[in-house]
């Protein structure tokens, strides 16, 4: 993985530093709430319902088992002992105190991780496929173009006070793709020309929130060499003509659509032919450093599947269940990817104590490259496990309440957290999340439902994505009373799609009942191999809608 | 007051209402409106002149005047508004503005160092802490990461003077981290897809496949001919081959419909030199191997990147470990087969009805020059027949090159 050099060693240390004084200049009333407000959201802190809560970037979702265990220890020492995984590759700290985050700072800055940027109208963390490097499907390395990106966009100096927030993700897969690349900002994926040549088709103006728009291609192929020239011109264009008069409209996505997505590209090629051939120009050498970073740890030549494999699933139900489910192809033979769910039934999704954390930085360390990723579903994933080892992975994580078998199914709820600690929220989303998982907690029950993508969230700034959740929860306010609006149909892979509403909202007493109906439904009408998407985009949502509203009389 | 590249001094100039009279001989900065009804007048002053934007009058808007103004400001209404930064580094980069770039309104200290390095050389400020501030924001990030309209060296170019200080060590740290690469990208394909990666994308245009035309070879060459049958095939006819191989040679490109296999000989006048009689062989085993193998292998090779073997692991204790995918003399080296088992190979020959090397019949595995292959007796390693009663395992094309040391980054 990354490691910082001294440049970056001094350019995260400083920044501390830099907050240090700009906490002390705050507290001692130099400078207003309103003036320290984006200072302190560069820097992740956010201002939230009870208490400040501190976003943490995990730069492409990678982080080795040290880091991790940097985690579990702030969470101890600053924290209520936990922390939450959230829906972008970050992490959460919910209960620090504005004294002490300077010095959390600096405890990120030893395990060189950081918070710059993970808030704030500025280019934010920049994600990438939580499989990069060990994905059958994949071109090549996503977390390349990822650390290129993230060095470029950190502290620059033109893009530091946007109309609004920037998102980035890079997908380099073949197959599905696992970073919604078409709902963000800039959505990159990474492929080869004919001439093998790597290159970019390059989106933009992909959000969620409250206006939810699948991103338009402005770019089928840009030269990897033009990879920093062509995200500058997008967002100096952005940045000098992107709304500023009205928070709902100012993201870039608004942009986008209002001058058409044609219009917009030629605003951006014209500004990228002015400077494509600056220094912002890539040399491959570079490229080739960075990569050399991201170089596969040391794998052993190890039988396909290991001869063992077939009598352990035999003997335990509850291993094969989570190597059914939870266990992914790896493109070494004789490895595999384990996926450790943070949704056990009638948990709080996505969240993880300090000895959860540690326990999995320990099983990392033993048995995976000493290496950790974060998902976008927040859930966590070992990339490098050898298949002979499984068992004993399984095992670790059972002893800690990580070996949930749920990984895509309905129970693997993805989750804000809402009204519980959001300032914006205008519902709960953790306790519906927490009904579902509990509710079709039956693991055959939920095989039998198959992949279903459910997202909930608890305000329409969709940070739970419920847009792009094959079923979508949204919590809103009706006369102070917690409403739920479902959403079927959206999807954020390749083939993005937008949820559409099926009707008037319902309240938090008949939500999980309205969604068992809707599964209830797709149970009859399905026609074989059909996911629960593939029958909603067949029927449409009459059926489901009917099974909410009108169901038929027992 | 302002702050003229971080040091205090009186403001000389004067922001003029729209309506304001002119007094003569101070400099003024007007708006953008003010200019266009008065640029006639105001320009023929002595005194200097400057326009002032707001966040929505992009530079653009006063190009044609940049040569009359000696000052360009930018209103900054609420420092959250972060047009004038693109607007100052337009100026600046773009149209070579070289006057005063200002900026006044809203303007946090934390943002003096972002407005430095977009090319704004003068802020308005109410005091005198001011200059302090600026000289701390200044050095409060000292490494930058990206190239913008100021004169710091951004953190990639640094990073390029310190791999080129590295020198020799940072070449070979990059030849293998691409093979890591490599093998971690294409290492697990079966033979046919690496190869077909390998030919029509990593190395497309710049790869070739050296085959001997002995035993084994028809695989690959099978295989190439139905990925590309144009690829360079490379044949090192020694002048010392059998004549079983050429005529096998002359077999297979006409069953396989091969368009472009080569056959590389040693130079006549280097040969002349220094085997005359043809009887190098004899006396020096590595240098006839060196002057009819090595070096016009090397010729053959230029101009391309990456070349395809057949070599096996299960063809000799000196190939056990063999990867299949490696670095070798500043190329990348393929062994596609490198995993295969005999059974592998006779089940290939089979399926596909591929003819085998008449040799073989005689009791020939492993077919070189004529001189220097033996037949083999059964349970004798597969390689044994060559150069037989002599240490010499390897004709020299697949010398290992020295180990590498890599350090990941070579900083």
């Amino acid at each position: 993985m990354y490691r910082y050099d001294e440049f970056d060693h001094a350019a995260v240390s400083q920044r501390v530093n830099q907050f240090r004084g700009q906490v002390a200049r705050h507290l001692s009333g130099e400078l207003s709430d309103d003036e320290f407000r984006p200072l302190r959201l560069m820097n992740g802190l956010y201002s939230q319902l009870h208490a400040y809560m501190l976003r943490v970037a995990i730069p492409y979702g990678t982080l080795s088992s040290r880091q991790l265990r940097a985690l579990a220890g702030i969470a101890r020492k600053y924290d209520k002992g936990y922390a939450h995984f959230t829906t972008r590759q970050n992490v959460q700290f919910n209960w620090p105190t504005l004294q002490d985050t300077p010095d959390i700072l600096a405890d990120l800055a030893d395990v060189e991780m950081h918070a710059i940027q993970t808030s704030g109208n500025c280019i934010r963390n920049v994600t990438a496929d939580q499989y990069a490097g060990v994905a059958v499907d994949e071109v090549t390395d996503p977390r390349i173009y990822s650390e290129i990106l993230r060095q470029w966009s950190t502290f620059h100096p033109e893009f530091s006070y946007l109309p609004r927030k920037f998102k980035i993700a890079v997908t380099a897969s073949r197959g599905r793709d696992r970073t919604a690349v078409r709902f963000h900002d800039i959505g990159i994926r990474v492929h080869r020309n004919n001439a093998g040549e790597i290159g970019f088709e390059i989106m933009a103006g992909g959000g969620l929130g409250r206006t939810p728009v699948v991103a338009a291609t402005l770019n089928e192929f840009v030269p990897e060499a033009d990879l920093l020239s062509y995200c500058e011109a997008i967002v100096r264009v952005y940045n000098m003509i992107g709304r500023r008069d009205n928070l709902y409209k100012s993201r870039i996505k608004i942009l986008v659509s209002a001058l058409g997505a044609a219009e917009f590209t030629r605003l951006v090629e014209e500004e990228w032919a002015a400077i494509r051939n600056t220094s912002l120009r890539l040399p491959s050498d570079d490229v080739e450093r960075i990569r050399a970073y991201f170089a596969p740890p040391h794998y052993e030549t190890l039988a396909n599947p290991p001869p063992e494999l077939a009598a352990q699933l035999e003997d335990d139900r509850d291993f094969a269940a989570w190597h059914r489910q939870n266990v992914a192809r790896h493109r070494q033979p004789g490895y595999a990817i384990a996926n450790l769910s943070l949704k056990p039934v009638g948990g709080v999704p996505g969240d993880a104590t300090a000895e959860q954390m540690e326990a999995v930085a320990d099983l990392a360390e033993r048995y995976s490259a000493a290496e950790i990723r974060v998902t976008h579903e927040q859930n966590l994933v070992l990339a490098h496990v050898a298949q002979k080892d499984l068992v004993a992975v399984w095992q670790g994580l059972a002893a800690h309440g990580l070996a949930s078998a749920n990984v895509s199914l309905i129970s693997d709820v993805v989750c804000c957290p809402g009204l519980d600690y959001c300032g914006l929220a205008t519902a709960r989303s953790i306790p519906v999340a927490q009904q579902i998982s509990t509710r079709f907690a039956e693991l055959q029950k939920a095989w039998d439902i198959g992949e279903l993508r459910l997202n909930i969230s608890g305000c329409i700034n969709a940070c739970g994505h419920h847009h792009a959740g094959h079923i979508g929860v949204l919590g809103v306010d009706k006369r102070n009373e917690e409403f739920y609006q479902i959403t079927l149909g959206g999807n954020g892979e390749y083939d993005a799609s937008i949820g559409e509403i099926i009707g008037p909202g319902l309240p938090g007493s008949e939500i999980v009942d309205a969604i068992e109906r809707i599964v209830e439904a797709y149970l009859g009408i399905r026609e074989s191999g059909e996911r629960f998407l593939d029958t909603v985009r067949r029927t449409g949502i009459g059926p489901f809608k009917e099974a909410v509203y009108d169901p038929p009389q027992r | 007051m302002i702050l003229r590249n971080g040091n205090l001094e009186d403001d000389g100039w004067v922001r003029l209402g729209d309506d304001a009279p002119v007094e003569g001989g101070v400099p003024v900065i007007v708006s953008l409106d003010r200019w266009r009804d008065d640029h006639q007048s105001l320009a023929l002053r002595s005194a200097p002149v400057g326009v002032f934007l707001r966040p929505d009058q992009p530079p653009t808007e006063i190009l044609g005047d940049l040569e009359r103004l000696a000052t360009v400001a930018f209103e900054m209404p609420v420092f959250k508004d972060g047009r004038v930064f693109s607007h100052a580094r337009l100026l600046r980069e773009r149209y070579n503005f070289r006057g005063d770039v200002r900026v006044f309104g809203h303007v946090l200290r934390d943002q003096y160092l972002f407005l430095d390095r977009c090319g704004v050389n003068v802020i308005e400020v109410d005091g005198p802490k001011a200059a302090e501030d600026w000289a701390s924001a200044m050095t409060e990030l000292s490494v930058v990461y990206q190239p913008a309209a100021d004169n710091r060296r951004p953190i990639p170019s640094l990073r390029r003077d310190a791999f080129d200080r590295a020198g020799e060590r940072g070449d070979n740290a990059k030849a293998d981290a691409r093979v890591r690469l490599f093998s971690h990208t294409y290492g697990h394909l079966s033979a046919q897809n690496l190869l077909a990666e390998m030919i029509h994308t990593e190395f497309a245009g710049r790869i070739a496949l050296v085959s001997s035309f002995g035993s084994e070879a028809a695989i690959l060459l099978h295989m190439v001919a139905g990925i590309d049958p144009a690829l360079p095939v490379v044949l090192l006819d020694t002048r010392k081959l059998f004549g079983e191989t050429l005529r096998y040679r002359d077999l297979l490109v006409d069953r396989l419909g091969l368009t472009n296999v080569r056959s590389e000989q040693p130079d006549a006048a280097e040969v002349a030199r220094r085997d005359a009689d043809g009887m190098l062989w004899q006396r020096d085993g590595d240098a006839c191997c060196s002057l009819r193998k090595v070096e016009p292998l090397e010729r053959a090779l230029s101009g391309v990147d990456a070349w395809i073997t057949g070599r096996k692991r299960y063809q000799g204790a000196r190939r056990a470990v063999l990867p299949v995918i490696e670095a070798s003399a500043g190329r990348i080296k393929i062994n596609p087969l490198a995993s295969w088992t005999r059974d592998l190979v006779d089940e290939y020959f089979a399926e596909h009805d591929l003819p085998r090397h008449p040799l073989e019949e005689d009791g020939f595995r492993s077919i070189g020059c004529m001189p220097c292959t033996d037949r083999i007796a059964h349970g004798e390693d597969l390689r044994a027949g060559r150069w037989r009663g002599r240490s010499k395992m390897e004709c020299g094309i697949h010398e290992t090159p020295a180990s590498q040391s890599l350090t990941s980054s070579g900083l």
